[in-house]
């Protein structure tokens, strides 16, 4: 009897010995899995709940930077709560850019963040303005000017790179600046000569002016889409442009190969 | 507080002097549910008083007082805020521990054998005293140190009793604690337990 006893009490040491339980466990997890480029101009990443934890999941979401040593308080987005399955965001993101991104995610016990993720986003596919255009010709307010004179080169009053197409009579005149080498993609016009002086670091602005000896910049927002073409020469096209002249708006559309 | 609960303790001696018996009960606190990740099992002693002396009693009460510490699972636990977005943090537990009051209710299942079943249902007021620092980057960076807690609970369990001669019973068992009410989250957990009572 005495024996069964103490048997019993050395039976239940054993069993509560494996009692204790480690706070790693009642954590969630997530693996940063990709990101891949979507449209022109962003990228879409996508995390996974790879463990749930001892609670259900609270938060997930991303970090990013582009430095490689950062915390989750940086670019942060917060993603559709999810239990176990995949969570995506899509970001803004410049082509020849290197992001570093991370996954985080909480329950009711704390939150874990997966390693750092590095991605160069790739140049985009050659893209054209989504309109009907003549390769040369230029639509100024409706009327369609053929470019005879057309350049590009690195020495230009603005930025880095100029384009410069004329008329055969020098009537119309297109001077599109950039702030590198145009590459495929699309592009934002700046319509502020100063700013695209000041941010030489926008390289996906664009500043068109037009004219001679009275100038007008193209209005800011518009899309410009550059292509390079398999010949080595690039094309530059846009369609919905404006620029303003005596506070009237007047649309101007084109396709320039040079 | 603490010389109140000492006089409380004397004078249930006094009165009960040569009716009663000391118990010495050993034990180990086994957090379960939500502080079992936070929380490792921790030792706890009670020293309890039990009426009547007579061992194969069918029915025994008793009050007593005890003591745990438990000690924290990890150095640092993850946590987090939401302010404005997510907010990493983390939170220390520097210490934890329970002060105990209660009162004991035994029933012995089969009167005069050596080794016989025991069940039981404790009553229990729990002072909980936790030192921590908490941090959450731009939002919160503060350091406890003693905040206090309490709860009511109530403690069923089961054991065996041994009667090792004629002047002491040993018991072992094992009880799980409920949280009736108190200022901080349940405090569930198991109990497993050795009493040695001296005649």
């Amino acid at each position: 009897m005495k024996r069964l006893f103490f048997l019993f009490i050395i039976a239940a040491i054993i069993m509560l010995n494996g009692c204790s339980k480690n706070y790693e466990d009642s954590l969630p997890a997530c693996t940063f899995l990709s990101a891949v480029p979507y449209g022109q101009d962003s990228i879409l990443i996508v995390g996974q709940v790879t463990k749930q934890g001892a609670s259900p999941i609270e938060y997930n979401g991303f970090a990013y930077s582009n430095q490689p040593n950062f915390d989750i308080t940086s670019n942060q987005l917060g993603c559709a709560l999810t239990q176990q399955g995949l969570f995506e965001a899509v970001i803004p993101a410049n082509p020849d850019s290197t992001y570093y991104f991370k996954c985080y995610v909480a329950n009711e016990y704390g939150y874990t963040v997966s390693g750092n993720y590095k991605y160069t986003v790739p140049y985009p596919a050659p893209d054209s303005a989504p309109c009907s255009l003549t390769n040369n010709v230029v639509n100024d307010n409706h009327i369609a000017w053929k470019m005879i004179y057309v350049s590009g080169g690195g020495n230009a009053s603005f930025g880095s790179y100029g384009v410069q197409a004329n008329d055969a009579s020098g009537n119309e005149v297109v001077n599109i600046y950039f702030n590198m080498i145009p590459v495929n993609g699309i592009y934002t016009t700046d319509g502020d000569e100063q700013d695209f002086i000041d941010y030489p670091n926008n390289k996906f602005s664009v500043l068109i002016v037009l004219g001679n000896f009275t100038q007008y910049t193209v209005n800011s927002g518009g899309k410009v889409y550059v292509a390079q073409n398999k010949d080595g020469s690039t094309t530059v096209s846009f369609c919905t442009l404006t620029y303003t002249a005596f506070s009237t708006n007047f649309p101007i559309s084109g396709k320039i190969t040079f | 507080m603490k010389h109140f609960l000492l006089l409380v303790v004397i004078t249930f001696c006094s009165i009960t002097q040569g009716l009663s018996q000391w118990v010495i009960q050993p034990s180990v606190i086994i957090p379960t549910g939500f502080n079992s990740y936070l929380l490792k099992p921790g030792p706890s002693l009670e020293i309890l008083y039990k009426i009547p002396d007579d061992a194969d009693a069918f029915y025994r009460f008793g009050a007593g007082f005890g003591y745990s510490v438990l000690k924290p699972t990890a150095d640092t636990f993850r946590t987090y805020a939401i302010g404005s977005h997510f907010l990493p943090g983390y939170e220390v537990m520097h210490s934890y521990s329970i002060f105990s009051v209660g009162v004991t209710n035994d029933f012995n299942i089969l009167k005069r054998k050596k080794l016989s079943p025991v069940i039981g249902i404790d009553i229990y007021i729990y002072a909980i005293s936790i030192a921590e620092h908490n941090y959450a980057e731009g939002l919160i960076d503060e350091t406890t140190t003693g905040d206090s807690y309490w709860q009511l609970a109530l403690l069923p369990r089961i054991g065996l009793r041994y009667k090792l001669g004629e002047n002491i019973v040993i018991e072992a068992g094992c009880g799980k604690n409920i949280t009736i009410l108190g200022t901080s989250d349940a405090l569930p957990f198991i109990k497993p337990y050795i009493s040695i009572a001296f005649l």
